[in-house]
């Protein structure tokens, strides 16, 4: 991040759809070069948030600063925000420099400097070349580059990028998202960034801002996002997760399958709650090592790197799933194995 | 392989059924028309004979020809201008600001199909010869008859232009780029518009072109007028003033399709 400055600030805002409520006191600021993942599930308020932003939504009560100016009120195309679109949002009659001249050319920029800097902002995006080819001779990514192309090339105080890879394949989707971060990282702007793809929001965030129902449930750096959710929403819906059913031993401390987990987490004698354990925080032994759960392989899902495996424990109706990274160890479905739990890595699910 | 090509066999005799019903009648009518050679010998053996375009020279250099041409050619001009006029705005603000009252302009679009002509021409005559006679006397009253007619074919040529677009996300783009309103549609929507835009001019200027009713109910002296009135004391010559007007009817809609074709390969997905 460049400085501490404010770039965009939500203050209270809520929004209200009829009857639905798509947005309920959000409050978020964004730091100048700053990149903000909104990421939840479908119609939890992310997109809203973002066309409030651009002056698209007006919101029911709160307000949108930029910098330090407050314009809620202020049409969308005074608010100087570059937005790229999901849909490939390239004027089908224009060609690439005229599509990505057009912010400039409304602005007033002359010929001269605007080809200047539309030929910079092309070669930016890595499209040298094909500045006169219209958008239905480019391929999905590359429309895409022309679009971040056209949403930069006048600097703009903000970049809103609602949910842009996910019209993409994978592969290009990969490389476009470290190409987004890298613009904005030298365009040295603030950006918020809208998905529902988790992988994505992990890899290019500064900060990810999980929303649920129209409320923020948690703002962090994508490592606490992952190890320390502050509740079962964000932990379930942020990577893979076991949840596992528990009861409370005589020494306040999770049981399952009768092994005793020397975890923070704790409960009245007796009680019954869900704890949730990544499958990375999930350990194999040998069946019968000591402090370790018994249990049978069940079923195997390979992805490359990694692999995920289903164990069935033996002495409880639980099935648990493990990460195994080495190649070295090779199970198969009915392989006994002993698990083990990082009784750090345990926590208990505060919501369902 | 044998349901193919029966298949094909079928869809071939369909196309030259189609052609013939479409073709015979034109050349009755051109052999009528350009040929001296008496109506009850017009055979086989005389298809060659006494070929000559006098009729059609002699009609078409008549004043009256050429008055009511003119007129109806002024008539088809005004009411595509005014045709555009309503319906560019009225498309717009549909697509973009009101989606949910399309359907009711396009019921409204499509009233003309079910309304007569006569019942307009009475219905409106009637109210005019209270508020203001000098409109039904002037020949240019029919202009806002006939951009009522061709309603159906103006909006939906102009509506499926617009819904072969992502229209929200293109004006999204354009205002989050700082583009006013009018700039967006200067420079956005119009562009994007224009294959409809022909077409829906292209379609209004043959419907007027080929308008009788309400012209002779209004007593107006237009194109299909002049034909009615001529065909008793010039068969020939009415004949084929009409062939011509059928020819240049058909060459509109080749080079409409034609245009719409080549916009749709330059512009993705605006195929009409």
């Amino acid at each position: 991040m460049n400085n501490h400055e404010i770039a965009l600030k939500f203050s209270g805002v809520s929004k209200a759809f009829g009857q639905v409520i798509a947005l309920d006191d959000f409050d978020l600021t964004l730091q100048q070069g700053e990149l903000v993942t909104l990421l939840g599930p479908s119609g939890c308020g992310k997109t809203t948030a973002l066309r409030i932003a651009a002056g698209f939504e007006h919101p029911n009560s709160g307000s949108v600063f930029v910098k330090d100016k407050d314009v809620t009120s202020l049409p969308a195309h005074t608010r100087n925000m570059g937005m790229v679109f999901q849909n490939y949002s390239l004027f089908p009659h224009m060609t690439v420099a005229e599509n990505v001249g057009f912010g400039l050319r409304v602005r007033g920029v002359d010929a001269a400097e605007r080809d200047m800097l539309v030929i910079e902002a092309v070669s930016r995006v890595r499209l040298a070349g094909l500045e006169s080819r219209y958008p239905h001779q480019l391929s999905g990514g590359q429309q895409q580059r022309v679009a971040l192309a056209r949403a930069l090339v006048f600097q703009p105080e903000v970049l809103l990028l609602d949910e842009p890879l996910s019209a993409l394949d994978a592969k290009v989707r990969e490389e476009l998202r470290d190409e987004i971060r890298t613009l904005q990282r030298d365009a040295g702007i603030g950006a918020i960034f809208v998905t529902h793809d988790q992988d994505e929001a992990l890899n290019i965030s500064d900060r990810v801002c999980v929303m649920k129902e129209g409320k923020i449930q948690q703002i962090d750096s994508p490592r606490d996002i992952y190890l320390r959710p502050v509740n079962g929403f964000v932990a379930r819906f942020i990577g893979a997760m076991n949840v596992i059913d528990t009861q409370f031993s005589p020494h306040n401390k999770p049981l399952i399958a009768g092994v005793e987990l020397d975890s923070s987490v704790t409960g009245p004698v007796g009680s019954v709650a869900q704890i949730l354990v990544r499958p990375d925080a999930v350990s194999l032994c040998q069946r019968g090592t000591s402090g370790s759960i018994d249990g049978t392989v069940v079923g195997e899902h390979f992805s490359g790197a990694t692999t995920i495996l289903r164990i069935r424990l033996d002495r409880a109706e639980v099935t648990i799933s493990a990460m195994l990274v080495s190649r070295n160890v090779q199970l198969n479905v009915g392989d006994g194995v002993g698990v083990v739990i990082d009784p750090n890595e345990v926590l208990l699910d505060s919501q369902n | 392989m044998a349901q193919m090509i029966r298949r094909n066999l079928w869809s071939k005799l369909v196309l030259i059924v189609v052609a013939a019903f479409y073709v015979l009648p034109m050349i009755a009518m051109a052999r009528f028309s350009f040929q001296r050679v008496p109506v009850i010998k017009l055979g086989w053996s005389t298809l060659g004979k006494n070929w000559t375009i006098e009729s059609l020279v002699n009609a078409v250099t008549s004043d009256r020809f050429r008055q009511a041409a003119w007129l109806s050619v002024r008539l088809a001009l005004l009411s595509v201008v005014l045709g555009l006029l309503v319906l560019i705005p009225t498309t717009l603000y549909v697509h973009v600001m009101k989606r949910g009252a399309r359907s009711y302009v396009e019921f409204l679009s499509m009233l003309p199909y079910v309304v007569p002509p006569i019942a307009l021409v009475v219905g409106i005559s009637g109210a005019m010869k209270v508020v203001g006679t000098w409109f039904l006397a002037s020949p240019f009253s029919l202009v806002p008859f006939y951009v009522v007619i061709s309603l159906p074919f103006t909006f939906r040529s102009l509506d499926v232009s617009l819904g072969a677009i992502d229209l929200k996300t293109l004006v999204e783009a354009s205002r989050s780029l700082g583009a006013s309103w009018s700039r967006t549609i200067r420079s956005v929507i119009l562009p994007n518009m224009k294959v409809g835009i022909i077409n829906a001019s292209f379609l209004c200027f043959a419907t007027v072109l080929g308008e009788f009713t309400i012209a002779s109910l209004l007593l107006k002296f237009t194109l299909p007028a002049y034909l009615a009135e001529s065909q008793g004391n010039n068969p020939q010559g009415t004949f084929s003033v009409g062939l011509l007007l059928l020819v240049v009817s058909s060459l509109i809609f080749g080079l409409m399709n034609r245009l719409s074709k080549r916009k749709g390969q330059a512009f993705s997905g605006l195929t009409l």
